[in-house]
């Protein structure tokens, strides 16, 4: 705890003076410690000897092995590929390449959307300009609620495939009417449109981001609290089995609990039994801690008041030398996605917010393990080489580390509220491609419908849209409407 | 002060140390021997509000001892795509400085796929992208 403060610059003096004593003249492997060395050379043994490493060690170690791997004439190559086969088996995932239809950016915004509940303003340069040019002409008629058909809206179909949006379209529709849009914009407005709605609806003034469901009721953070409701218990023996004070256990178990956020860094350690110093703070602020004495537990209640008071630090857990107590000892947790976000529109594009698809992990083995296979190589817009660590047990809900049992496992789906929520998922399933071919289709039609001068309205974005998406789909879809129209644009444009 | 700063106030976040110009200058420099470049204006003018920022799997960089938050240690340790300075990252997303395009870009951490693109000026939409306030 009381580490000498040491200055920026001087930090980094260390820390460059410490590599330049290190620095080998010969091969990568030189610079890693003997343990290493001895671990490279073992086989039968290994998972009990990289048990031994500490997490950071651990976690280098598997960096030093994705090396060698990524070189087929490296000596080292076998072993290395045949020990990260056994670190994936012990902690339910597996290695995965191949090729693979990407998402697109569209649909990866959505499942952001989705799972923070939350949406950023878009830019004027992000809006379509059938978008600005129905916003321009709003409040020029009154049209009925009934008229605004979100069905009817090919983009909307797509993002109604999650339920966090499903359950705004009220809402959306009502915006619409109150500001007097003409009912045909809803079919050509694009995802970012949308957002701009929203964000309208939703935002304080001014702010960056448009919180359309409540912070504490996001996918992240239902996930934490329903983890906590239900393996609770589990996840904090867990902790105690890793020797960390019980203190600092229950208090981010209880933060878990109550507001589903794993956070450290505002994680305040309470004391779990009275102390002489808790019972003098707390009287001396007015609190009736009646007759209770030293050594006697703080009742939940109480510790909960305490906390939503923003007064937690009357019953600061402290070390034998008065000290807070080192919160930093507890794992660092942060949400990944089990299977990778860009491969799950084989059931939904929901489902890669699904609770068996989340799982807390411990965040150096975020960044340092789950990601560290990641590859995507475009070969061209629709097909894709990637490479991919997946979680293969499904009901791993947590994990803070490399042995069998740094885990938790559970079922979070395995009742009614979730079955029906997949149900209605399943009904609203939407094919990016062919809700993109209507969109360009109404488009066509809504331009001829409300006579718009195409160049004025910013045609060009079409094209250029076109030019991306049209002959995959063309060649799939027949878009009549929408080729006549575009290359009725060209001729007017060239002559 | 925009407004990502002001409704930072309502929400419990950790931050790095005050920044002092010679931790400024460390760290360009640092980043500059790296064969990245110089922090944008903006940034720096946002590190002298807060240098660095965490919570909930959310992390803004800055030029701090926290090894949480260190601009330094994270452009050494994290794969880094080309010609960019990571600023920060989520459950899902890389905040990087473009030094080539001279942008702000949120890419997906997986795959490096450009999320959304913002100009110096638009830098707390950004920050707010990341840090979802």
């Amino acid at each position: 705890m009381n580490k000498k403060k040491i200055s920026y610059k001087e930090k980094h003096k260390q820390k460059r003076e410490k590599y330049s004593n290190i620095l080998p003249n010969d091969e990568y492997v030189n610079h890693v410690s003997n343990k290493f060395v001895l671990l490279l050379n073992s086989d039968k043994y290994f998972y009990n000897g990289f048990s031994t490493l500490s997490h950071q060690e651990q976690l280098t170690y598997i960096a030093l092995l994705r090396e060698y791997t990524k070189d087929r004439n490296n000596v080292r190559h076998s072993i290395a590929e045949k020990q990260l086969n056994v670190i994936h088996e012990k902690t339910g995932s597996s290695y995965e390449e191949g090729t693979c239809a990407p998402l697109f950016v569209d649909e990866k915004r959505l499942v952001r959307m989705d799972c923070y509940g939350s949406i950023n303003r878009r830019r004027e340069d992000q809006l379509s300009p059938l978008y600005k040019y129905f916003r321009e002409r709003q409040g020029q008629k009154n049209y009925k609620l009934s008229l605004y058909d979100l069905d009817a809206s090919p983009n909307w179909r797509v993002m109604a495939q999650f339920q966090s949006f499903r359950n705004i379209e009220d809402q959306i529709k009502l915006y619409m009417q109150k500001n007097k849009f003409h009912p045909d914009t809803l079919k050509v407005m694009t995802v970012s449109d949308f957002c701009d709605v929203i964000y309208n609806i939703f935002a304080n003034k001014d702010a960056e981001r448009a919180h359309f469901v409540e912070k504490e009721d996001c996918i992240r953070n239902r996930y934490v609290r329903s983890f906590m409701k239900n393996y609770g218990n589990n996840f904090r023996n867990l902790l105690l089995s890793k020797k960390i004070d019980e203190r600092c256990v229950n208090s981010l178990c209880n933060q878990m609990k109550r507001f589903g956020a794993c956070d450290l860094d505002g994680l305040v350690v309470t004391e779990i039994y009275h102390t002489p110093r808790t019972l003098k703070a707390l009287k001396r602020n007015g609190y009736n801690v009646g007759k209770a004495k030293v050594g006697d537990k703080i009742p939940q209640k109480l510790v909960d008041e305490l906390i939503d008071e923003n007064k937690a630090n009357l019953i600061l857990a402290r070390d034998r030398n008065g000290e807070p107590v080192d919160r930093y000892v507890l794992p660092r947790l942060e949400v990944h996605h089990g299977y990778a976000v860009k491969f799950t529109d084989s059931e939904s594009l929901a489902a890669s917010n699904y609770p068996n698809n989340l799982v807390l992990v411990e965040s150096k083995m975020h960044q340092y393990y789950y990601h560290l296979f990641d590859t995507l190589v475009k070969h061209d817009n629709m097909q894709t080489f990637f490479s991919h660590l997946n979680i293969t047990d499904k009901q791993m809900r947590t994990r803070i580390g490399f042995a069998e049992n740094d885990a938790v496992f559970g079922d979070l789906e395995n009742n009614q509220e979730f079955l029906e929520r997949r149900q209605e998922d399943l009904l609203h399933k939407a094919n990016y491609y062919e809700c993109q071919a209507e969109y360009m289709n109404n488009v066509a039609i809504v331009i001829k419908k409300h006579n718009i001068k195409v160049n004025e309205y910013g045609y060009n974005t079409y094209n250029s849209m076109a030019d991306e998406l049209h002959s995959f789909i063309a060649d799939k879809l027949e878009l009549t409407e929408f080729k006549k129209t575009v290359s009725i644009a060209h001729n007017t444009k060239s002559r | 002060m925009g407004s990502f700063i002001r409704n930072l106030k309502n929400r419990r976040f950790a931050q790095g140390e005050k920044l002092d110009a010679e931790s400024l200058i460390v760290a360009q420099k640092i980043l500059v021997n790296m064969k990245l470049d110089f922090l944008p204006h903006s940034y720096t003018e946002f590190l002298k509000t807060y240098n660095g920022i965490k919570a909930e799997g959310a992390y803004i960089f800055g030029a701090t001892v926290d090894d949480d938050l260190d601009i330094i240690d994270k452009n050494e340790q994290m794969q880094r795509p080309r010609n960019c300075i990571i600023l920060g990252y989520n459950d899902f997303d890389l905040l990087v400085y473009h030094f080539k395009k001279h942008k702000y870009m949120v890419l997906d951490r997986e795959d490096y796929t450009i999320i959304d693109e913002y100009n110096e000026k638009n830098l707390e939409d950004a920050l707010a992208q990341i840090f979802n306030v």
